[in-house]
């Protein structure tokens, strides 16, 4: 017969400071792994989530990105009437030449931080549904005008709708705000393409983003640009463009990792603390559950639960701990085109069911050995001591 | 019994307990002490650095290149002693899976004007002038790969796209940084580009110029002389002291030491806990013991002394152990390798140690601090009571 849940509740009741302390501790170790996961979490979904599997982006041989590629207007007509390229309702086919520039924009604290800025066209605003203008209007081609996204509208003072933006020589009016919903497009400044190469006495575009018909085309396109030996470019798909540049994710996954591995096999020490003492201050209480006839299993069973029962608890109160810190707001410089990427950090349901998962384990472990204590104490001496 | 002894015994007593608790603490060191050293070595790179020495880079950002050309104007700005352009390669060495090292092309004449700290033979460095193939590495790094002189490093362009074939002619020794770099001539990275990509004349421009003063006096004078000169250019620069320079790079990362040392007290504040946890059980279970001291004449202070003793010899036991791991493991990893070399080393120096005690010592404490109060508080009468 198992012992009731209620005998651990009320036990653990009776040694509140001690109950409390060994929640917490756990509750921040979960806190801390989740928090840093959902950091690498946030990083990684403003990059993946940056390219249409559709889009193919055409860039120059050996150029790891935008910044130190360069496509000329001669390579753009050819890339234009490939095969495969879907073409508009009116016929001309869906292809976005752009061009990637980098500026500085002085911080509040005054320090300068680099701003990607991306010529380009309408055709290429619509390549990327997950932007939407929330404030103004698109820019117009032909005219210094730029839309900025709204994380840089907030990070920067004075990039505001209606306000100017010095970028290159020359001042910028910002006619519109978008929103990227957390992608790479959220860290840059959209204006027209052959504005921005003027301004930046580019002479040929960074990319060409090109619209295949179907999954099919991408391939083709890919390897057809990819076996054209004259013009020494290089294509792939938008998406895998982007995860690329996720690298920098992987080292603070380690570390969330290494820190979560080690302070939880901390975490169940203490919690192993606790079970012992707890086990030893009731000794008699345990002699006096097996006169009443309850087995060794169901005594092992109870203390087990009793254990994880904190440890539950403790990573409940990590993971709510964890929730504020979803979509705070943070930067760092994607370190391919050394342009800041700002991001959010996103505490996934699944990030917070490791958390649980991990909480359990360290009640688990915490608790075996005490438990087995437990259930193998001598009836007799147990009764006879004190 | 020596008092020593006593706390000793008395730490010991439950070495389940102890162990347990000692373990604890050496494990939240082993994560904490990896973050202090990834601060202590951002901080460490720019100490290292140069007061009289300047780079001269594009103003937006020093992966635009600037022309060959400025060297001429820059040069005729009196008090600069040296000037050697760097051009950063980036590529990838063909006979590992990491490339743990920085390629740099450069003026062999100069470099090692512009870098006085960097050591070398004589004949190595006029044997480097010599040839245009000619590469110079770091110690540590010649160590670590084997590159003995007359060697040949392959290198496959990344960053520039052509592909290098270089011949070790010298070994130099320098800060660990600094020995992570190699360096060739500037002219044979021009004549691959041309050869295999068909520009003539080459690349035309460079990364950067490294400049050495005469004195740091004269450095805010040369890097605004500079400046002007390129004001009003397609490619304006901005020439800044080595440190502001190395300190760009260290704010590329963000708000790193922000979150380091966010991640660092929640991690002293969870041991915090659990380290008052166990000391709270293990005074509770003492009441007794403790009126029985009293009794018998012990001030209630010199009590609580051997209490807290009790608690900081624990927790300084578990700082050891911790600090000392970290110390002997982290050196086995080649972070290098993983950081694609912008990461040398996660060297844990004994002053981090030394902090690494420092606060375990603080941890004892202030965990033992609160319980052993209470339990001292006590008259001896209520103590003995105590049937806990």
């Amino acid at each position: 017969m198992a012992i009731p849940l209620k005998y651990n509740y009320l036990s653990l009741l009776k040694r509140r400071v001690s109950t409390l302390m060994t929640v917490f501790s756990i509750a921040l170790v979960v806190f801390i792994f989740v928090s840093v996961m959902a950091l690498a979490n946030g990083l990684e979904t403003a990059l993946i989530a940056s390219g249409d599997p559709l889009n193919v982006m055409v860039m120059r041989r050996g150029s790891g990105s935008e910044l130190s590629s360069a496509v000329s207007h001669e390579a753009l007509q050819v890339l234009k009437y490939l095969p495969g390229v879907q073409n508009a309702a009116g016929g001309e086919p869906i292809v976005s030449p752009e061009v990637f520039v980098i500026v500085n924009l002085p911080r509040p604290d005054g320090a300068l931080a680099n701003i990607a800025v991306r010529g380009t066209s309408p055709v290429g605003a619509d390549l990327r549904p997950q932007l939407r203008l929330i404030e103004g209007r698109m820019f117009q081609p032909g005219l210094r005008e730029v839309v900025v996204s709204r994380t840089i509208s907030r990070r920067f003072p004075g990039v505001r709708l209606g306000s100017q933006v010095k970028l290159g020589k020359a001042n910028w009016n910002i006619v519109g705000i978008f929103d990227a919903q957390g992608t790479a497009f959220d860290s840059e400044i959209w204006g027209d393409v052959n504005q921005v190469a003027g301004d930046f006495s580019y002479q040929d575009y960074s990319s060409v983003l090109l619209r295949a018909k179907d999954a099919a085309a991408v391939k083709e396109l890919v390897s057809r640009i990819e076996s054209d030996k004259n013009n020494d470019l290089t294509a792939q798909p938008e998406s895998e463009y982007y995860a690329q540049q996720t690298w920098a994710a992987g080292p603070i996954k380690l570390m969330g990792m290494f820190i979560a591995v080690v302070m939880g096999v901390g975490a169940c020490f203490a919690a192993m603390n606790t079970m012992y003492a707890a086990v030893s201050y009731r000794t008699k209480e345990i002699a006096t559950l097996q006169v009443l006839g309850f087995r060794r299993r169901s005594i092992l069973i109870s203390f087990l639960a009793e254990s994880m029962l904190v440890a539950l608890v403790g990573g409940i109160v990590g993971c709510l701990l964890s929730l504020p810190v979803n979509k705070l707001t943070t930067a760092t410089t994607n370190l391919q085109t050394f342009s800041e990427v700002a991001f959010a950090f996103r505490t996934s349901p699944q990030l917070l069911l490791i958390g649980m998962i991990f909480a359990v384990m360290i009640g688990l472990f915490g608790g075996l050995f005490p438990a087995r204590q437990a259930a193998r104490q001598s009836l007799a001496l147990a009764l006879r001591k004190g | 019994m020596t008092f020593g002894r006593f706390i000793w015994k008395n730490g010991t007593r439950n070495k389940r307990r102890t162990i347990l608790t000692v373990l604890s603490v050496a494990l939240t060191l082993f994560v904490l002490i990896p973050l202090v050293t990834f601060v202590n070595e951002l901080d460490r790179r720019l100490e290292e650095t140069n007061s009289a020495r300047l780079v001269t880079r594009h103003a937006v950002i020093w992966i635009f290149p600037i022309p060959e050309r400025y060297r001429m104007q820059i040069e005729k700005i009196p008090g600069i002693v040296a000037n050697t352009p760097l051009t950063y390669y980036g590529g990838v060495y063909v006979d590992r899976a990491h490339t743990d090292f920085a390629q740099y092309s450069c003026d062999p004449q100069t470099l090692f004007d512009v870098f006085p700290e960097l050591k070398i033979p004589d004949e190595q460095r006029q044997a480097f002038i010599n040839e245009q193939t000619a590469v110079v590495v770091g110690r540590s790094k010649a160590d670590k790969h084997g590159w003995k002189i007359g060697d040949r490093i392959n290198l496959k362009g990344a960053v520039i796209p052509v592909d290098l074939e270089l011949i070790v002619r010298g070994i130099f020794s320098g800060s660990p940084n600094e020995e992570s770099n190699i360096y060739f001539h500037h002219t044979y990275l021009n004549q691959a580009v041309e050869a295999q990509l068909g520009l003539p004349g080459g690349l035309g421009e460079v990364s950067t110029y490294w400049i050495r003063a005469d004195s740091p006096a004269s450095v805010p004078r040369i890097s605004q002389a500079i400046d002007e000169l390129f004001v009003n250019t397609d490619k304006p620069t901005r020439t800044e002291t080595e440190k502001s320079f190395q300190m760009s790079f260290v704010s590329l990362l963000g708000n790193i030491k922000y979150l380091i040392a966010t991640i660092s007290a929640l991690i002293i504040f969870t041991i915090l806990l659990v380290t008052a946890n166990t000391m709270a059980m293990s005074v509770r279970e003492r009441v007794r013991e403790i009126a029985v001291l009293k009794a018998l004449g012990f001030r209630r202070r010199r009590v609580l002394m051997l209490l807290m003793a009790e608690g900081v010899m624990i927790t300084l036991m578990g700082g050891l152990l911790g600090t000392l791991a970290a110390h002997f493991v982290f050196r086995l990893i080649d972070i290098a390798a993983y950081t694609q070399g912008s990461f040398q080393r996660l060297d844990v120096t004994w002053s981090i140690i030394a902090l690494g005690l420092i606060i375990s010592g603080l941890v004892g404490v202030v965990s033992t601090g609160v319980p052993a109060y209470q339990a001292t508080k006590l008259t001896v009468a209520e103590g003995l009571r105590n049937i806990g």
